[in-house]
């Protein structure tokens, strides 16, 4: 479990929203790579409630600068039951590419999540100067860090921990101020694959 | 016959799933992991009905995959989609420019995106 580090100045309450938006991102990300029933995806989710708030490992407010670092940490074990799961095949059957490649893609649907929640947090106060509130959030940024090396994986003595860090980086003011009124009860978030025709 | 899509998805993880939903929404499904891979099955099939791309790839991005293979003759007219976690406008813009017909953001829904492709084939059939 990563160390729980909340290095912040901003208000309890902004901070408290951009939680919840953060596990409830990784949650919906869980579910959907599961392919569970329903049932089992929510016993899943409750399961794995509290270990997600632990892996929110910083959030600052600096400058008029909101980033949010988000680290979600997989044992090679666990991740190779993940992607098993995902891929409906054996565990035996994940090698360590496929491993890596699930928590990636994971952190990936998890950032697509959390774009929406803040995306939806502008409509929800009505902004009428954010008629595009999601192209205001720089591009999360998802990377699998190596923390030894700077590189890919972490390796421990423990083994491999697959671990996966996504960077919010915004920088305008209405978002920032936004973030300090809304709970998620403001919100409502589709259950993914909207679609832009042309 | 059911209609031949080529999806081009460097995450396995993604592909594996993107095959399952599509052959169970009654398509013949071509998976390439990268870009270059995608337009050399393009090239190979002629008869890919509709394109699925991801945004991010490792060696070229899906919509310049699209690009390169609406420059192959008879290719132009394909209807393609790209999934992505990226909605920036400069970015969904500029597919809009290439010429896809829709962009679908991930965390990607099956049944959503079924329907999406069936849409975008049977607009084609219609100005044909």
């Amino acid at each position: 479990m990563s160390a729980h580090k909340i290095n912040t100045t901003t208000s309890d309450g902004a901070r408290a929203t951009i939680g919840r938006m953060c596990v409830e991102s990784s949650l919906k990300a869980f579910s959907i790579m599961q392919r569970g029933t329903e049932a089992e995806q929510n016993a899943c989710d409750v399961a794995r409630l509290k270990e997600f708030e632990h892996w929110i490992t910083s959030i600052v407010l600096a400058h008029n600068c909101f980033k949010l670092t988000f680290h979600v940490r997989f044992s090679l074990p666990s991740a190779q039951q993940f992607a098993a799961k995902a891929l409906d095949r054996e565990v035996s059957k994940i090698d360590l590419n496929l491993a890596k490649d699930s928590v990636g893609e994971f952190c990936n649907m998890a950032v697509g999540h959390l774009k929406r929640y803040l995306g939806e947090a502008h409509n929800a106060l009505g902004d009428s100067a954010m008629t595009t509130p999601i192209s205001k959030i720089n591009d999360a940024k998802m990377a699998v860090m190596d923390h030894s090396s700077d590189q890919t994986w972490m390796l421990s003595a423990n083994g491999i921990n697959l671990c996966c860090m996504i960077h919010l980086d915004i920088r305008d003011p209405a978002t920032l101020s936004m973030l300090e009124g809304v709970t998620l009860e403001h919100l409502s978030v589709s259950d993914g694959g909207d679609v832009i025709f042309f | 016959m059911p209609h031949k899509v080529l999806i081009a998805d460097d995450s396995e993880l993604l592909r594996n799933q993107l095959m399952k939903d599509l052959e169970n929404g009654g398509f013949q499904v071509l998976a390439a992991a990268n870009g270059g891979e995608g337009i050399l099955l393009a090239k190979e099939n002629p008869d890919v009905a509709v394109i699925v791309a991801d945004f991010n790839m490792p060696d070229i991005d899906g919509l310049t995959m699209i690009e390169r293979i609406y420059q192959m003759r008879g290719k132009k007219d394909i209807p393609a989609l790209v999934l992505s976690t990226e909605s920036s406008q400069h970015i969904v813009e500029r597919g809009r420019m290439v010429g896809i017909r829709a962009w679908m953001t991930k965390p990607f829904n099956a049944a959503k995106m079924v329907k999406a492709l069936h849409a975008v084939i049977a607009a084609r059939k219609e100005v044909a």
